[in-house]
């Protein structure tokens, strides 16, 4: 077991070197000078000269990314070109409506996938394995954006019964701010829930065919003990890893939700950031997201070879 | 279903390419005095508030979508089924150094890492393609390597070396044609993917430059606009119809490539 957790953990090491890397380099691949950029039209050798000098720029490449890695793990990222306050503390400003955001989905995406992948997968061919057919394939179909722009016009313009933007965190005002995330949430866990319920509709019918379930009615347990106590137990655990990798993709989600709800958040940040070419704020940003990213595929990786032996020892 | 999916795909990229012929107006001509209209006989879809007409916007931005993501899914899945078969059948410190470049690019969900290319590169058309591109490459040549690793110890790779086929030719000629159908699978969950995140793209900003339209620009224009529901919903409408139909095929491929799904 612990072999399997420490491999893993050892193969993440290259790939998180070489995604920081690459995250590095897109400041370096950026048309143009940024020194002169950053200093505008106005200003004169000398002074883009200064700005080098300060932003590090005159040293070799392989110097800048050992210091800005180094001061990635220890948490400084450096200062916004913009507003030239740490990127650190924009980023840990724009956490908590992220995860707040992610994690509402995530709920919202568990319940709706698992109930309707299990209501599906024990009436196979039934009208309402028909409905899930059509219900993943429009979840998994349509963007987040237009999705989002739909619901904002009936819920929020229409109806008025929600706010059509912002936020309101949930630790000040819990009810007002549930009304700024219902929507966005639901918007967000919707392709999730598709996804997931597509998974659980597959290991349910897989399931139920067993012998063991045959034997549990055969012993006289009601439909719905034996569907509860023998199916959903049996039919969930190949479920876990989607469930661990639906996560990760609900961070990327959130940069396009949170767009179209004018939400504060990560994706958000960096949006705005490369629209002011932003830098700092860009590159720290995506190296968030993206060890984000990849530490939640790690979990899932473990998990799995904790839940199935077989994948351990291959 | 699958059949639908075709339908819908093909009618929509038939509709794409005879942009010119189909869309009634200009897509950035400015029609004066016909700001923020609403559907008519005249304008389909209404007009934007540059009064330029929704609908001619709306196809000419689905030929754009279509461009891109034929250009970025060929190009790039092309290129990474020839790097995976290389990997595959050279193995070694070849197939190590491959491989560790595609798990760090495959450790970049889709629209991340485009976005990232995005912020380097700056927007515009070409840029898109290369995004989107390169986040198809390493799954094209994870299958590649794949395959190639379970056919080249078959027995007829076994043969056609032994007859004195070179390496080039056992891999294109003989490997290559049995290796297609999961590529062909990838290649049809590939351009689903590229149209969501070309939308995607052009909804955050960072795809198409106005006036140029793209569908995702296009929705992303509305959003100020939001009393107008035919100026997001229509074109979401058919950005949402050739999604759907793209998945709908993906899904039909997967299903007739995989004899275990076909019975069931």
């Amino acid at each position: 077991m612990a072999v399997h957790v420490i491999r893993r953990l050892i193969q993440a090491i290259p790939v998180m070197l070489l995604a920081s890397i690459f995250v590095f380099s897109i400041l370096q691949l950026v048309p143009g000078d940024p020194a002169t950029n950053l200093a505008g039209p106005d200003a004169s050798d000398q002074d883009v000269e200064i700005i080098r000098e300060r932003l590090g720029l005159d040293k070799p490449m392989f110097e800048q990314y050992l210091s800005w890695i180094g001061g990635a793990l220890r948490g400084d990222l450096g200062d916004s070109f913009r507003s030239s306050r740490p990127v650190s503390e924009l980023l840990r400003n724009a956490l908590a409506p992220t995860l707040e955001l992610t994690l509402v989905a995530f709920s919202i995406e568990l319940v709706l996938g698992v109930v309707l992948g299990v209501m599906a997968g024990t009436r196979l061919r039934s009208l309402w394995d028909w409905g899930l057919s059509a219900f993943t394939i429009v979840g998994i179909a349509i963007p987040h954006f237009v999705l989002g722009l739909v619901l904002l016009y009936f819920v929020g313009f229409k109806l008025g019964w929600l706010p059509i933007g912002g936020r309101v965190p949930l630790t000040e005002d819990p009810i007002e701010g549930l009304r700024y995330l219902v929507l966005p949430a639901l918007v967000l866990g919707l392709t999730g829930a598709s996804v997931l319920a597509r998974f659980v509709r597959t290991s349910i019918a897989q399931v139920m065919n067993q012998d063991y379930i045959r034997t549990a009615r055969a012993k006289g347990l009601a439909g719905r003990a034996v569907v509860v106590r023998h199916g959903l137990r049996n039919g969930l655990v190949p479920v876990v890893t989607v469930v661990a990798l639906q996560f990760a993709a609900l961070l990327t989600g959130s940069v396009v939700v949170e767009n179209v709800f004018s939400r504060p958040g990560v994706g958000r940040l960096v949006v705005g950031a490369i629209q002011a070419r932003d830098y700092p704020v860009v590159q720290g940003a995506l190296l968030f997201l993206v060890f984000g990213f990849i530490c939640i595929n790690l979990f899932a990786d473990i998990m799995y070879g904790i839940l199935d032996p077989r994948i351990r020892f291959s | 279903m699958g059949a639908v999916g075709l339908l819908i795909v093909l009618t929509l990229i038939v509709v794409g390419f005879a942009a010119p012929l189909i869309a009634p107006h200009d897509p950035i001509d400015q029609l004066r005095g016909h700001r923020l209209e609403g559907p008519s006989a005249d304008f389909w879809f209404g007009t934007d508030e540059f009064s330029r007409d929704i609908f001619s916007r709306a196809v000419y931005g689905l030929r754009a979508s279509i461009l891109v993501s034929i250009f970025a899914v060929g190009a790039f899945g092309t290129l990474g089924t020839v790097v995976g078969f290389v990997a595959g059948y050279f193995r070694g410190w070849v197939d190590a150094i491959a491989m560790r470049v595609v798990d760090s690019m495959l450790a970049f969900p889709g629209l991340l890492l485009a976005i990232a290319i995005l912020a380097a590169l700056g927007a515009g058309i070409q840029n898109v393609a290369l995004a989107i591109g390169i986040g198809a490459f390493p799954r094209f040549a994870r299958i590649g390597r794949a395959q190639m690793l379970s056919e080249s110890s078959r027995d007829y790779v076994t043969a056609a070396r032994v007859t004195g086929a070179g390496e080039i030719r056992i891999m294109f000629r003989h490997v290559a044609v049995n290796a297609l159908p999961p590529l062909l699978v990838q290649a049809a969950l590939s351009m689903a993917g590229a149209v969501l995140i070309e939308a995607s793209l052009g909804y955050l900003g960072l795809g198409t430059e106005p006036p140029q339209p793209s569908l995702g620009n296009l929705i992303n224009g509305a959003r100020a606009h939001l009393d107008k529901w035919n100026y997001f919903a229509l074109p979401g409408a058919v950005l949402a119809m050739f999604l759907v139909g793209l998945n709908l095929l993906a899904d039909a491929t997967n299903e007739a490539m995989d004899p275990h799904r076909r019975r069931r």
